[in-house]
């Protein structure tokens, strides 16, 4: 089966990526997209073990906690040798992975647990925990967001749950761009500026890639009317849906610098706008 | 919290002008000199980003734009400056009257206070 195997190469976000086990390797669909061969060393390493290591956490120092009033997602833990990761499924809030980074972040070792000689090293949250921490290998931000690439420009949308960056999207779609993603994509910088890319999901979506050209912080309003954000404010608005852990001094230098970079060669915008097709001539008329 | 239905990672944000109308700040720049390590500052031309470093999504991305005035303020907290210390270099700094600055250093630190304890 294309999505079994013992040996998996993917690039996502022009990031080449390896993974590997003695076992069985499944991978959710969303993954078979990215699947790519690696001529080059990769630039993240997952070996992916079956069953449980023989050592616990219980005498680290947890430094994250990521969960709400129903659920853990995940819990990360200052080990010697970087992180260590302690992965809840969503659905039993039992563990699923348990996973080591060494400090360079570029070396994953995932434990999962077994079904049937199968492992699912990647599954949902584990995929974009893997994600978030290779961002922090390069100038690179993961972000909840949506992005709408005419050909020409990438215009990238973000916002609060609701705000409408799925509405967005659809309108966008309907005028003839093509979506790169509406909810979570990667921005990663390039020789010229910075690109958008999708990451695997779900579903399946082809890998795409735009240029960013602007940025729209959204919400709903009676009325389309917009105003240019500049200085701390665009950085800050525009970092809010970064997807983040801000445990260490070191990331949040890291993201600060990127986002300011992001707010000084893209446009950053504040925009309320009304869900029809008035609002993409409305913001063609106000980039010029 | 807001949380997305793809992510786990939500964040929340609370970009802040440090200018308000609050008279009776509960904390002291000494209590906030203490708290200064646990914050990353960026300068973005006169203005200062402060990020809290925090252990859970719950109080994430919590960023404070700081205006200049404010921002001259965080800079300038020191071991053991106090309040009336701070008020004076304001004062001699901005070239306003000393009620001005009292006032601005007291929305400040209302300010600061309000926020840390979300």
């Amino acid at each position: 089966m294309e999505n079994q195997q013992k040996t998996f190469s993917l690039s996502i976000a022009d990031f080449a990526i390896q993974l590997h086990s003695e076992s069985l390797i499944e991978l959710e669909d969303g993954y078979l997209p990215f699947l790519k061969n690696i001529v080059n060393k990769p630039d993240i390493d997952i070996e992916c073990i079956a069953g449980w290591p023989d050592f616990s956490f219980d005498e680290s120092q947890k430094v994250f906690e990521a969960k709400n009033e129903v659920q853990k997602f995940y819990a990360i833990y200052s080990i010697n040798s970087g992180l260590g990761f302690v992965v809840y499924n969503q659905q039993t809030n039992e563990i699923q992975q348990i996973a080591l980074l060494n400090e360079h972040f570029t070396h994953w070792k995932v434990y999962s647990v077994t079904l049937d000689d199968i492992i699912m090293p990647l599954k949902y949250p584990m995929g974009p925990i893997i994600m978030h921490y290779m961002t922090l290998t390069s100038d690179a931000v993961m972000m909840h967001a949506s992005c709408a690439f005419d050909g020409e420009k990438g215009r990238m949308f973000s916002g609060f749950s609701g705000a409408g960056k799925s509405t967005m999207s659809m309108i966008w779609s309907q005028a003839g761009s093509q979506i790169v993603n509406d909810d979570r994509l990667i921005i990663r910088k390039t020789d010229n500026g910075f690109n958008v890319h999708n990451t695997p999901m779900y579903y399946k979506d082809m890998p795409k890639v735009a240029p960013l050209s602007a940025v729209y912080l959204i919400s709903h309003s009676p009325e389309n009317k917009i105003k240019k954000l500049a200085g701390a404010m665009a950085v800050t608005r525009v970092m809010a849906f970064c997807i983040q852990n801000n445990f260490d001094k070191q990331f949040i230098q890291k993201r600060l610098r990127i986002f300011t970079e992001i707010s000084m060669q893209v446009p950053v915008y504040d925009l309320g706008f009304v869900p029809n097709q008035s609002v993409v001539q409305f913001i063609k008329a106000h980039e010029a | 919290m807001i949380i997305c239905k793809f992510c786990v990672f939500c964040v929340q944000i609370l970009a802040f002008k440090s200018r308000l109308n609050i008279q009776k700040p509960k904390m002291d720049i000494q209590t906030l000199y203490k708290m200064k390590s646990k914050f990353v500052a960026r300068k973005v031309g006169n203005e200062l980003i402060i990020v809290p470093l925090t252990d859970n999504v719950a109080q994430m991305s919590e960023l404070f734009t700081l205006n200049e005035t404010a921002k001259f303020l965080w800079e300038n907290i020191s071991e053991h400056a106090s309040n009336e210390d701070i008020e004076k270099l304001l004062t001699d700094e901005f070239e306003v009257d000393a009620e001005t600055t009292r006032r601005d250093v007291a929305a400040f630190l209302s300010n600061m206070d309000i926020l840390l304890k979300k």
